[in-house]
């Protein structure tokens, strides 16, 4: 048994402890002053900078949950207010965040209207130009003005930067293939493939691979299609991409059918349609439903077609009630 | 030394004089009478225009004005441009009429008569033109030209006729195969009116039985009115029990009403004691934000937390990809 200690030994030793807390408040204090000077020196941002720039994040914020008018609020609010403070380069991000907005939403008028403003605001040097130039081929590319589409295209791919260049060079594959180019956009998909593996980007990988499935299925190579789309599946399963998901088990289904395995098709039909409307992606999910109703009534199922095809209705319906 | 002299020689230089004299008078009498009645003599003056063809222009076309002769083409020639200039002489008399709004126009006599020049009378402010001034020209169909547009507007219309003529012609077309349908129609309307004659004759017939029907069939309903007496009776007491259960019933909704309306006079008095509160508590937990807001961008801003923490940055955008 160990002997137990005095009171005189006790109060000691809370002196002590005592003793050592107050000394390490000091030195915190004393030390401090010279840690935040060692610290980086950022340029302090005044309070309606900082707000315009909350404005834009909550913006960003919106948007990923899904709530467009809220993130268009939102960066109306940081355009308006970084308009005030003369800000340019701002202004260009509010108005790229606009136009990608209305975008995605299918606006694709305002969309216009708002990257062409950045357009006018943005120098070509600018380290924001890449960004710019993507959405303004974006835009064109859904305005179904290819040959603008391409032009914005290839400015963003020779002005971005390494992390941005996969998802250019994609851009500028797809622009090619859907102008009918399909061994320039093999080329271009290639590289995207390439760097965007040297860049871990498994997204654009999956959109490249997805792409060169198109391009292969076009050529008539289904072995090479297939292989390209179900490399780009297993990624977009790993990234939990829903939609991208959807698009990989259409390409492969497309694939079948245009080797007329037409019940691996059916069966790649109904997944992509299941994935498509529970991620709400409803008017994908009908234009699965109606090739499936083609499918059936090639195979002479056409009581089965028309079931489809009622369904398929339903489901307009519901995504124009939407 | 003595001079033979013929007397029809006497004087012979007076007479050559006198009749040399009496030609060459008689000689510009004529010229003069002619120019006079040419117009030659008649003072003229000169305008020009500019046309894109000369076809249709010839050296000494008459220039008419009101139907009336007033010049001719005097020249015409080919420009810089590859443009025909035409100038005219026009007699000096007719001047007063040709005004800067005038215009000339190139037109046939008649339908296949000769070419001529028409100028158009100025109006009355205009300006009078003067020598070697241009006029307007305004350049009128040819009959070529005519006809050409007369064709193209009636091509249509001939165009619907042949359409319309094959149409009713058309053994399977819809006209044909009315006029066959009327022929079918008329020969079995006299079919089915034999058909109704006949209807008739046996309708007479069945009039008695069909009366006999309706007799019994009044029977039988009388009958299930009788039958109908028991359950308007069963009905007729359900009201009387239902007008017994129903004043208790209403009191106690009555009472009801009388409690929610008590609940909500009062949660109306709480709210006007509570409402003037809000606002001033809104502000208070604005200023409460404000604060917390304050002190948290402060310790940002101190080390060691700085570190940690992002610099704002402008440059965030929605994240795009190549996919969209």
């Amino acid at each position: 048994m160990s002997p137990l200690p005095s009171s005189g030994s006790s109060s000691r030793v809370t002196a002590m402890n005592n003793a050592r807390v107050i000394l390490s408040c000091v030195m915190l204090l004393l030390l401090a002053p010279i840690g935040s000077g060692c610290s980086r020196n950022l340029p302090r941002l005044s309070p309606p900078q900082l707000e315009a720039i909350n404005h834009n994040m909550r913006g960003i914020k919106a948007e990923a949950r899904g709530n467009h008018e809220l993130a268009l609020e939102e960066f109306g609010e940081s355009l308006r207010m970084n308009g005030a403070l003369d800000n340019t380069e701002g202004m260009i991000v509010a108005l790229v965040n606009i136009s990608r907005v209305n975008r995605r939403g299918g606006d694709t008028k305002a969309a216009q209207e708002a990257i062409d403003r950045a357009v006018e605001l943005v120098a070509p040097a600018s380290d924001i130009f890449p960004e710019v130039a993507f959405e303004k081929s974006s835009v064109a590319m859904q305005a179904n003005n290819l040959p603008v589409a391409q032009d914005w295209a290839l400015k963003a791919v020779s002005t971005a930067a390494d992390g941005r260049k996969a998802a250019a060079t994609n851009l500028l594959a797809r622009i090619l293939h859907r102008e009918r180019q399909s061994d320039a956009a093999r080329t271009q998909a290639e590289q995207a493939l390439s760097l965007s593996r040297t860049n871990n980007q498994p997204e654009e990988e999956a959109n490249a691979l997805r792409l060169l499935g198109s391009v292969h299925r076009e050529a008539k190579r289904a072995t090479e299609a297939l292989d390209a789309y179900r490399k780009a599946l297993d990624l977009d399963k790993s990234l939990g991409k829903s939609r991208q998901i959807a698009a990989d088990l259409r390409g492969i289904a497309d694939t079948y059918a245009s080797v007329g395995k037409d019940r691996d098709a059916v069966s790649f039909y109904r997944r992509a349609q299941s994935v498509s409307q529970n991620g709400g992606d409803r008017v994908a999910a009908a234009e699965d439903l109606l090739r499936l109703a083609q499918l059936h009534e090639k195979m002479g199922e056409k009581e089965r077609s028309l079931q489809l095809m009622e369904e398929r209705e339903t489901l307009l319906q519901q995504a124009h009630e939407r | 030394m003595i001079k033979e002299e013929d007397v029809r020689f006497k004087h012979l230089e007076k007479k050559i004089g006198l009749f040399a004299a009496v030609a060459i008078l008689g000689a510009l009498a004529v010229v003069l009478f002619i120019g006079a009645d040419k117009d030659l003599l008649t003072p003229k003056y000169k305008l020009k225009f500019t046309t894109e063809k000369g076809t249709g222009f010839a050296k000494g076309m008459p220039v008419k004005l009101s139907g009336f002769r007033i010049g001719r083409v005097k020249s015409i020639s080919l420009n810089e441009q590859a443009m025909v200039d035409i100038e005219m002489e026009i007699d000096k008399k007719y001047q007063k009429w040709i005004k800067s709004d005038s215009t000339a126009r190139l037109v046939k006599e008649g339908l296949v008569g000769d070419s001529i020049v028409e100028i158009s009378v100025g109006s009355a402010k205009a300006r009078v033109l003067k020598n070697g001034d241009t006029i307007n020209f305004e350049k009128s169909k040819g009959l070529e030209e005519v006809a050409n547009d007369i064709a193209e507007k009636v091509k249509p219309v001939l165009m619907e006729v042949k359409e319309i003529i094959s149409y009713v012609n058309d053994p399977n077309g819809d006209i044909k195969q009315s006029l066959g349908n009327i022929k079918v129609l008329t020969r079995q309307l006299q079919d089915t009116r034999e058909k109704v004659d006949e209807l008739l004759v046996s309708s007479r017939d069945n009039v008695g039985t069909v009366t006999k029907s309706s007799v019994d069939l009044l029977n039988n309903t009388n009958a299930k009115v009788s039958a109908l007496g028991p359950t308007l009776e069963k009905v007729d007491r359900s009201m009387t029990n239902l007008e017994k259960s129903l004043p208790p019933l209403l009191q106690k909704v009555d009472a009801s009403m009388d409690h929610l309306e008590k609940t909500t006079l009062q949660l109306q008095k709480t709210s006007e004691k509570a409402m003037p509160r809000v606002p001033k508590l809104m502000n208070k937990a604005e200023d409460v934000m404000e604060g917390a807001d304050t002190v948290m961008n402060a310790v940002k801003d101190m080390w060691p937390f700085k570190n940690h923490v992002p610099p704002a940055e402008q440059r965030q955008f929605v994240p795009g990809d190549s996919h969209e």
